[in-house]
């Protein structure tokens, strides 16, 4: 099964290795914070956007975890991890310092995020599904006599 | 003849408010029977809008047919296409004066 190995930041949130490329520049590696309280692909701070010479799409309206609004920039931007290129939807934050990879990031890569206290992996998802058999396709569990594990006194 | 509302292609908020007009005066209630939770990109050069089930898909499309046009990006029947864990509340405006 193919696996990407992300880790630990300094501050504890899990991290994967990328590179983000626009149109016109070579790409650049970042460790992005793996953040499933959003949505989308990419956040990334606008600065470094323009170093890479992202295309703006325009704009839109995201909302904060405190139900708070904002306007934000966005532009189009090909992120790439081992080889694999997807293009999604950047956001761009005028202030901020970390890339944030999103719920679409995942989506977009067919990647089922995994974190434990000693790693952090991203798995094929359909490698994964293939793998993990379901409920359904489990075989039923047989109760010999005085070996099943409900009986009532 | 109706007047013709020209934002300021300079400023982030006039244009994220010029396409949230346009979608609520031409599209938002014909697109919330028709279209519940799909990501609609209003060009705010044309007025035109395009819609798709997932804003990659539908800003791909509205760049090719309108490759000079500025989108914003809405998710029908949300007030917002995304949701962030966290964001700094920053006035776009200082960026373009």
């Amino acid at each position: 099964m193919t696996i990407w190995l992300g880790s630990f930041n300094k501050a504890g949130c899990p991290t994967l290795k990328i590179s983000v490329s626009g149109p016109f520049t070579d790409s650049l590696p970042f460790d992005a914070i793996l953040d499933t309280g959003f949505t989308g692909f990419l956040s990334m701070p606008l600065i470094q956007a323009i170093r890479l010479g992202l295309v703006l799409h325009g704009t839109t309206r995201v909302v904060l975890a405190d139900n708070s609004e904002a306007y934000k920039l966005t532009a189009r931007g090909q992120v790439t991890v081992q080889g694999i290129s997807k293009i999604g939807v950047v956001i761009l934050e005028p202030q901020g310092g970390d890339l944030l990879l999103g719920v679409a990031f995942l989506r977009q890569f067919g990647r089922t995020l995994l974190v434990s206290q000693s790693g952090v992996a991203l798995a094929d998802e359909q490698e994964l599904a293939k793998a993990v058999k379901t409920p359904q396709e489990l075989p039923e569990p047989s109760l010999s006599a005085g070996g099943g594990q409900l009986q009532s006194r | 003849m109706a007047a013709t509302m020209t934002p300021h292609l300079s400023n982030p908020k006039e244009i994220a408010e010029a396409g949230e007009k346009i979608y609520a005066d031409r599209y938002k209630n014909q697109y919330e029977r028709e279209h519940p939770a799909k990501f609609v990109a209003i060009d705010i050069t044309t007025e035109e809008a395009y819609i798709a089930h997932n804003p990659e898909d539908v800003l791909e499309a509205a760049r090719g047919a309108s490759p000079h046009g500025v989108f914003h990006l809405i998710q029908v029947g949300s007030s917002s296409a995304f949701r962030v864990s966290y964001t700094l509340h920053d006035d776009l405006a200082w960026l373009f004066q």
